[in-house]
């Protein structure tokens, strides 16, 4: 399941994270950013235990947005000990995600 | 880098009121992309603006089959207009938006651009200069592309990146990139200019014999 990342629950549920954080920068007006949450919600189903998955909402949450540089949405980005470790702009199908997120479960 | 700086590597900034400059500095940040990060891809909704305070972003275009055409570039000193219009027009636009190097950046949020394109004057004059620039630029690089010869465009590629340098460091493969060509027409038309005496080519290296 995914969960809704904002400044209240930043710190605990991204930087102080034991695992590895999947964030969706998204925006309720961008179709692209409709196209790829399924694959996300997936992504998270699958993965469930080992990674966290969140959604960051860029109209409610634009400090979050400015913090990781975000210049366009949809933007997954992986964080793993509170470093950004992977960027990742536009669509990507679900296996290239999950490959990526893998190489970061230890 | 400081807010000095900045504006005089856009001097517009100058003309700015002081009042809209706090604004634009309070909110916007200097961030530094690595070469090959990208910044706009598949249609993907614009959120900030870039202002180029050195290296240089690449927009392009690419084919089903993988080729590319490199459409236009942003160096230090512009903006990226295609985020910009992007922006004020809440439109996307079907191309890749690529740092090509290591580059900082002036990261400008979309409310404070559009904020300041609404109510600064200098700022809408500066956005529309660059937007017609490019306007034309883009006019001009179609008619080559349509119209002139792939010997023309080589030489006229050769020519523009050999106004500093007499050595250019880069590959057919991205030569061919760069002119939506395929590397094998390129390398051909170089050996040809190579046995006319204006080229001497070495492994990933073109020496200009002369100016052109």
């Amino acid at each position: 399941m995914t969960k809704e990342i904002n400044r209240n629950n930043f710190n605990e549920e991204v930087l102080n994270s034991s695992k590895p954080v999947l964030l969706d920068f998204w925006a309720p007006w961008c179709a692209p950013c409709r196209m790829i949450a399924p694959v996300v919600e997936k992504i998270s189903n699958e993965l469930e235990g080992q990674v966290v998955v969140g959604k960051v909402n860029v109209d409610q949450e634009r400090d979050l947005a400015m913090r990781f540089n975000i210049m366009s949405i949809p933007n997954l980005v992986i964080v793993k000990e509170g470093k950004v470790v992977e960027n990742i702009v536009g669509f990507r199908p679900k296996e290239d995600l999950k490959n990526l997120l893998e190489k970061h479960i230890s | 880098m400081d807010r000095k700086q900045i504006i005089e590597i856009f001097p517009f900034m100058e003309n700015i009121k002081g009042e809209y400059l706090d604004l634009l500095f309070k909110a916007s940040k200097t961030v530094i992309f690595e070469k090959n990060q990208e910044m706009i891809k598949d249609g993907s909704k614009c959120l900030a603006i870039p202002f180029m305070l050195s290296g240089r972003i690449r927009i392009f275009k690419m084919s089903t089959d993988g080729r590319e055409i490199t459409l236009y570039k942003v160096n230090k000193g512009q903006m990226c207009v295609l985020a910009a219009i992007c922006t004020l027009g809440e439109s996307n636009y079907d191309v890749i938006v690529q740092f090509e190097e290591r580059s900082l950046v002036l990261l400008i949020p979309k409310n404070i651009f559009v904020h300041l394109n609404d109510i600064s004057k200098e700022w809408r004059k500066y956005v529309n200069k660059s937007t017609s620039t490019l306007l034309l630029n883009t006019i001009q690089k179609v008619g080559s592309v349509a119209f002139d010869d792939i010997e023309v465009r080589l030489y006229d590629y050769l020519k523009e990146h050999s106004q500093e340098v007499n050595i250019l460091k880069i590959t057919h493969e991205k030569i061919a990139m760069e002119l939506g060509s395929a590397r094998e027409v390129i390398s051909r038309k170089l050996k040809q200019f190579e046995k006319e005496g204006i080229i001497k080519l070495s492994r990933g290296q073109i020496k200009i014999l002369y100016k052109m």
